[in-house]
């Protein structure tokens, strides 16, 4: 029956072009969507008729049954995803890092006449002043007033420094929290796409959406991914596995005693999380070695200070005659500051106690006075190679140095990202000319079909109504 | 290269983006007059600039110290000037005294009240205050340096046969000031009134005895006396104004310092305003031209509206 089935051809034709025009109006939807590939349909002819029954002998065979969608392909190229994935993590890293150290930095403020070296300066030059007029109690109160601002000014800094590494708590476990939620949503997506590749069918959007999370957790925390023949990914972190077909791994953070209680992360099994690159190691690279850095040498400046201070102050003489004081104290008075935290002023200090004398009786010594002044050019810090005020300066520059490299990094690695992202687009996205175009190719092929199949229909009239009258 | 839709958005929304950006940090510097704002913008300038401000700060503080000084020297020099012409007066009046044509009445009514009257003013002199300190008791700076006392009876010089002697007493310490003009420069600011002064006063008490004694033999050895000391006070006005040249070098030498040093920061630290402004005028201009491509790269135009 080479008539009917020409019918049917015509319809076969219009049933593939229209499923064609569906596909077209899904990456037109999605034009905007993040993750989507691109998809197409693409076309191939069907089982050609056999050379049986009753079409044998009545021409040459074997002729075409028509055309169907045989597969919807989905535009992807792995290899662009793995570099895509290896510089997202190495930039993502760098992004941390910076976000964390500026916040330092803008704490800090050092270059304002808030920093901590404008501080200092005033508390030595409210030295030399006394030494100029020892007796004068207003000099002496606006002393005592500018060392109780230097000293504010420590113990601001280091509580900043601990504020910041620990807010960073949150955002570790944050993004642990995300990393086990994409684990253990790949592991899903793992099993129903081996299912529907099982049954020979593209999984075309699910395998969009598992994409979208592996590059989030190659930003997070830079894992890499590898797809077994069954269409399933198996995802490792720093080399040890996060998701192996339907099952996936979790990480956790626990309070680490050795490290102020903050958050360590690790694996639910115990073992210790590493990871080469991604946001969680630029967080943990700040918090754990750069700030602590810079802490242990704010704290080694205040110790160092209050040391030297205190040395020349307990052998000086007060208007009243009182020797043997501390000048600066820890949080606890009888002991001298272990850090920047605890830094105090003695509270026992006051206006006619405070030594500028370097003997009793003699309101007009300012002798002490001004070898605490002098102790601004000696060489105390680092082993006696730089003065007070230098070894500070020498740490704004690390930290101004570290936070540039940061930034630069991030800035040139986010140019790389860009291009492998423009590299991959160029293959996975979706332009809208070219849905046009071909919009306009599978109309035209639904309007030709549906012609043929009015050619068909009328050739069955011919044949049902206008083959003679016979036996009517 | 095949183009998306997506891409040349995002590419226009990019460019946008850093284009403002740039714009945007021009800005800031105009506005802040800053080169920048944070040490990681430029650490080198930075280290230099707290550097440089750290040390501007001191200098400013060893002027102050350097003024201060200067101050307290000169109240010294005009003291010691005041008893250089006490002693020249006294000498006029020895010297009229030791004319033998003058009676004991004369000796001891004219000149006797007089040198009394000169020596009182010596003391003054002596326990000079500057800004409500004694400048020369050493550190005892709240003790009037000289008294005039008589002997106590257990003192070796006590003379039973006259009792009501009188002579100057120190009441001071040996106290030597230094004042800071530098990191390494030192000076010493003070005289104490013991070594120079008190003989003088000793001096002039002697001559004052002699004249009220009409002892015209011991008022010439305490005329030889007093012009011993008068030379010592003289050496003390000489050191002094040596001082008083070191400390105004110092001076010198930390405001031109000073003027050094601010300009130095302001080239580090100060934005060109002229460049900055040229420059945002620039960027001004290359943020329209990118909006105006920007516009064009997202315009809604696309095969769509040509097919029918």
């Amino acid at each position: 029956m080479p008539t009917l089935s020409g019918v049917n051809l015509s319809l076969n034709a219009l049933l593939a072009n229209s499923q064609a025009m569906e596909i077209i109006e899904h990456n037109v939807a999605n034009a905007n969507t993040k993750g989507y590939h691109r998809q197409e349909a693409v076309m191939r002819t069907t089982v050609p008729s056999n050379l049986y029954g009753m079409d044998r002998g009545i021409g040459a065979g074997v002729r075409g049954t028509g055309v169907e969608v045989g597969m919807i392909k989905r535009f992807s190229l792995s290899f662009f995803d793995t570099r895509f994935r290896s510089v997202t993590s190495e930039a993502k890293e760098w992004e941390a890092q910076r976000d964390v150290l500026m916040q330092l930095e803008m704490s800090l403020a050092e270059t304002s006449t808030e920093g901590l070296t404008n501080k200092m300066d005033e508390f030595w030059n409210g030295w030399q002043m006394l030494s100029n007029d020892p007796s004068n109690t207003s000099l002496r109160a606006q002393l005592l007033d500018q060392s109780q601002a230097l000293v504010n000014g420590f113990n601001r800094r280091a509580d900043q420094m601990n504020k910041i590494r620990a807010n960073q708590d949150l955002m570790v476990k944050t993004r642990v929290g995300e990393i086990n939620s994409a684990g253990s949503r790949i592991a899903e997506l793992n099993k129903e796409i081996s299912r529907v590749f099982s049954i020979g069918e593209q999984p075309n959007d699910l395998l969009d959406e598992r994409d979208m999370l592996l590059d989030r957790l190659a930003e997070l925390a830079g894992a890499t991914s590898n797809v077994q023949a069954n269409g399933q990914v198996i995802v490792s972190i720093g080399g040890h596995m996060l998701v192996t077909g339907n099952e996936s791994l979790s990480l956790t953070t626990v309070p680490d005693p050795t490290n102020s209680n903050l958050s360590q992360v690790q694996w639910a099994s115990g073992a210790a999380f590493t990871a080469n690159h991604g946001e969680l190691v630029g967080i943990l690279t700040a918090r754990d070695t750069i700030i602590p850095q810079q802490q242990a040498a704010l704290d080694a400046l205040a110790v160092e200070f209050a040391n030297q201070v205190n040395n020349l102050h307990s052998t000086g003489f007060g208007l009243d005659g009182t020797t043997g004081l501390n000048f600066f104290t820890g949080g606890d008075p009888a002991n001298p500051p272990t850090g920047a935290l605890d830094l105090r002023l003695n509270t026992n200090l006051n206006v006619t106690n405070l030594a500028a004398a370097e003997v009793t009786g003699a309101p007009g010594d300012g002798g002490l006075a001004k070898k605490i002044a002098d102790l601004q050019n000696s060489l105390v810090m680092s082993g006696g190679t730089v003065t007070l005020n230098a070894y500070y300066a020498s740490q704004v520059t690390q930290l101004g140095l570290d936070v540039e490299r940061a930034q630069i990094n991030a800035h040139n690695q986010g140019l790389v990202v860009d291009a492998m992202d423009m590299q991959r687009e160029s293959v996975t996205g979706v332009n809208l000319d070219e849905e046009a175009a071909n919009m306009a190719k599978f109309q035209r092929a639904y309007q030709a079909a549906a012609r043929v199949m009015n050619a068909y229909d009328e050739m069955l009239e011919r044949v049902i109504n206008g083959l003679g009258l016979v036996g009517r | 290269m095949r183009v998306t839709s997506r891409m040349s958005t995002d590419n226009a929304v990019r460019h946008m983006s850093e284009s403002l950006e740039q714009l945007h940090k021009l800005q800031e510097k105009g506005a802040s007059g800053k080169n920048f704002n944070y040490a990681s913008e430029n650490p080198t300038g930075a280290s230099l600039s707290l550097n440089l401000r750290s040390t501007l700060k001191t200098s400013q503080a060893y002027l102050d110290t350097a003024s201060l000084t200067y101050d307290w020297m000169s109240a010294s020099e005009f003291a010691l000037q005041q008893l250089e012409d006490l002693a020249i007066r006294t000498k006029n009046l020895t010297l009229a005294g030791l004319n033998d044509t003058l009676g004991a009445d004369e000796r001891i009514s004219a000149l006797a009240v007089e040198v009394d009257a000169i020596l009182n003013e010596a003391v003054d002199v002596a326990n000079t205050n500057h800004k409500g300190q004694y400048i020369f008791s050493g550190f005892q700076i709240n003790t009037a340096p000289i008294e005039l006392q008589t002997y106590d009876p257990a003192d070796p010089q006590y003379d039973p046969s006259n009792p009501g002697k009188q002579h100057a007493v120190y009441l001071g310490d040996a106290g030597v000031m230094q004042r800071s003009l530098g990191p390494s420069q030192s000076i010493t600011m003070n005289f104490t009134a013991d070594n120079e002064i008190r003989p003088f006063l000793d001096a002039l008490i002697d001559i004052r005895d002699a004249l009220n004694n009409n002892d015209t033999t011991a008022l010439r050895t305490a005329l030889g006396v007093m012009e011993t000391t008068v030379d010592g006070v003289d050496k003390l006005r000489t050191s002094n104004g040596a001082r008083q040249r070191q400390v105004s070098s110092a001076t010198e030498y930390l405001e031109k310092t000073k003027i050094e040093l601010s300009s130095l920061l302001s080239q580090n630290d100060d934005a060109n305003m002229a460049e900055t402004i040229s420059l945002m005028r620039n960027q001004e201009i290359t943020y329209q031209a990118v909006l105006e491509v920007g516009s064009r790269a997202i315009s809604a135009l696309n095969l769509f509206e040509y097919l029918r």
